[in-house]
């Protein structure tokens, strides 16, 4: 076997096999660079922004609410309205000993302060997750496959560039005409034009992953032991010496103080939030997050004695010391695309469904190839038909189940008991119903029939959305434009350019089946 | 100065694109022979272009973000580009004369975004 020939083996199979995580991963980590919007849009009980947010006004009342809720916490985070974030929240640790352990928030109103009742949801964050913890199996397992299919694509991109004789030649190459070649154009397309973000994105998820699946590495300097394993990882990321306090109580200086005094030294940039480590404590310490105006860092950082509002340098000494440590960073900021403004971020999320389109139409061209050979040949083809099935599943359902989890989101009654549980659910029931349709026993089906109906299903669902949003809450299309909620606009908005999509593959496929009817008719006469 | 480096990224990638027979000859409709001479040209002009707005981009945005949305911005121009050459080629020059007049305006009107 040629070398060529050797490495195209490799990239189908390695392309292949995870195929279908591939494409999830790719999916849902697109979407996951929306998880706050989705979320807004799935707790429409926040409510809408209508003035700019007075923070000196409201800081004061939100220190309170957690004075009064939260007593004992040892540490306290107030996020404000700013940049993407549409929430005005407030959380709070308790420690261990202390009643409700562990991490609480609650949601308060933008123009009021006072707190707003909000249903529990998985909302985007689960999409986020999904993308590298699956769901049903362990988290272990998940790092693994998802590391996996990581390693897999990296393989496959690579392999990909060597058996591709004219990447630059064929660089904005698309020939709709001929049906297999329009499929390996547009495979090309879409993995040739994101390269970069490809190979920054699987190489980057691979490191975040690391420390689970290189784990011989730290084992070998620290033996295989859990605890202490645990141990170096929390020497790693620990924000330093300031995280720990000393047990003496003292009073804090008010943190609309440190809001005001960290204002004027940065004038002109926008607070996101303010967090206290060891609340209460004499070693109290003051984190006020910017949105960074440069650079991959979401946010500029600065640090204050909660008590005496004395600056000092913080986590950055740590990075600074480790150029490792300060790699890993740039890459993990890198993958999540935190930094990302409004227009990268779009360019993040298309590149991410660029990702997904190259996965999907690479699985379509195998089967289309494949079912040439066996007719050419002779051979029973069934198992091609299964694969094709499968692909109409897997690559039309997805974006159905996805569809389906917003849409219960809204239809599920908002007290309901285990309702985020139930949410997560009706993914996984939409998608196994999606998988299981093209399997129906039929008397006479076609696979373009199958991927229509599919598509059809989609345009259905994506079209509800913001009709269903009209009828299940008050921030409908016609109020959040009004008011100029440009994260609601852009969900629902979004939803109908998606259905249009749908719509249009449904005539495309339609039109296309009418034509090959037709000749078939033409030559049968 | 990103709405110009966007140009600069857009005029490369037509450059880069003109290279191709193929895209030549859907793209205009007098049919004539282009010298090697002149498609040196038009690739060392491409690889300029690209270059000033990497350039453009890193200046404004620094070195790390630069090249972030550099690489970006060249993916959806590409892709944009390789659709309108499969769907409209002939479209391409006249969407792009009016991307250029855009630009002048807007450079006229006050700063270049």
């Amino acid at each position: 076997m040629k070398f060529r020939h050797s490495m195209t083996w490799l990239h189908t199979w390695a392309g292949l096999v995870f195929g279908a995580l591939l494409y999830l991963m790719f999916v849902t980590g697109s979407a996951g660079y929306f998880d706050l919007e989705i979320t807004r849009w799935m707790q429409p009980e926040i409510p809408v922004q209508q003035s700019s947010f007075d923070a000196p006004a409201l800081l004061p009342k939100a220190e309170q609410r957690l004075q009064q809720l939260a007593p004992h916490a040892d540490h306290v985070y107030i996020e404000l309205p700013e940049g993407r974030s549409p929430y005005f929240m407030i959380w709070w640790h308790n420690p261990k000993g202390v009643d409700n352990p562990g991490w609480h928030s609650e949601v308060l109103d933008p123009s009021s302060g006072a707190p707003v009742a909000v249903r529990n949801t998985a909302g985007g964050e689960f999409l986020y997750r999904l993308h590298y913890v699956l769901h049903y199996i362990p988290k272990g397992l998940a790092y693994w496959l998802t590391s996996l299919a990581a390693m897999f694509m990296l393989v496959a991109i690579v392999t990909g560039v060597v058996i591709h004789r004219r990447i630059f030649k064929d660089f904005f190459t698309f020939r709709r005409s001929h049906r297999q070649t329009a499929w390996l154009d547009m495979h090309n397309l879409m993995g040739v034009l994101p390269l970069p973000f490809h190979l920054m994105i699987t190489y980057s998820g691979l490191i975040l992953l690391m420390f689970s699946t290189m784990l011989p590495v730290p084992a070998s300097s620290f033996g295989l032991n859990p605890e202490k394993l645990r141990q170096v990882y929390d020497t790693v990321f620990s924000d330093g010496d300031h995280a720990r306090g000393n047990g003496m109580a003292a009073s804090s200086l008010p943190l609309v103080e440190l809001y005001n005094l960290d204002h004027s030294k940065h004038s002109g940039a926008t607070i996101a939030y303010l967090a206290v480590e060891n609340w209460g404590d004499e070693k109290a310490v003051v984190e006020v997050g910017k949105l960074a105006q440069t650079g991959l860092e979401p946010f500029d950082v600065s640090y204050y004695q909660a008590v005496n509002g004395e600056s000092f340098k913080g986590e950055s000494q740590l990075r600074d010391r480790f150029l490792s440590l300060s790699f890993y960073h740039v890459i993990e900021h890198l993958h999540e695309g935190l930094f990302a403004g409004p227009w990268l971020r779009w360019l993040y999320f298309l590149s991410g469904l660029m990702g997904a389109g190259m996965v999907a139409t690479g699985s379509i061209f195998w089967a289309i190839k494949r079912r040439h050979a066996h007719e050419k040949a002779g051979l029973d083809s069934r198992a091609v038909r299964w694969v094709e099935n499968l692909n109409v599943g897997v690559i039309a359902g997805l974006p159905i189940a996805i569809g389906g989890y917003f849409l219960t989101s809204r239809l599920l009654s908002a007290t309901l008991e285990n309702r985020v549980d139930w949410e997560m659910h009706s993914l996984f029931v939409v998608w196994f119903v999606a998988l299981l349709h093209p399997f129906l026993p039929r008397r006479q089906c076609d696979l373009s029939q199958l991927w229509a109906e599919q598509f059809k299903a989609a345009a259905v669902v994506y079209a509800s959305i913001p009709f269903v949003n009209w009828m299940t809450s008050e921030v409908h299309l016609g109020m959040s434009l009004k008011y100029q909620d440009w994260t609601l606009v852009g969900f629902d908005f979004f939803a109908l350019v998606l259905a249009a999509c749908c719509a249009y593959f449904v005539h495309k496929i339609n039109g296309r089946q009418r034509v090959s009817t037709m000749e078939t008719v033409g030559v049968s006469q | 100065m990103m709405l110009l480096a966007c140009f600069a990224c857009a005029c490369g990638c037509l450059s880069l694109s003109l290279l191709r027979k193929r895209h030549r000859k859907e793209m205009f409709i007098q049919r004539r022979v282009w010298s090697t001479r002149v498609l040196q040209l038009l690739k060392c002009f491409g690889l300029l272009c690209l270059a000033g707005s990497l350039m453009a981009f890193i200046v404004v945005k620094g070195v790390a973000l630069g090249l972030v949305y550099s690489l970006a911005g060249f993916t959806l121009i590409a892709l944009s580009l390789s659709v309108l050459l499969s769907v409209r080629p002939r479209w391409t020059l006249r969407l792009f004369g009016g991307l250029m007049l855009l630009l002048m305006m807007r450079l006229l009107v006050g700063g270049a975004w």
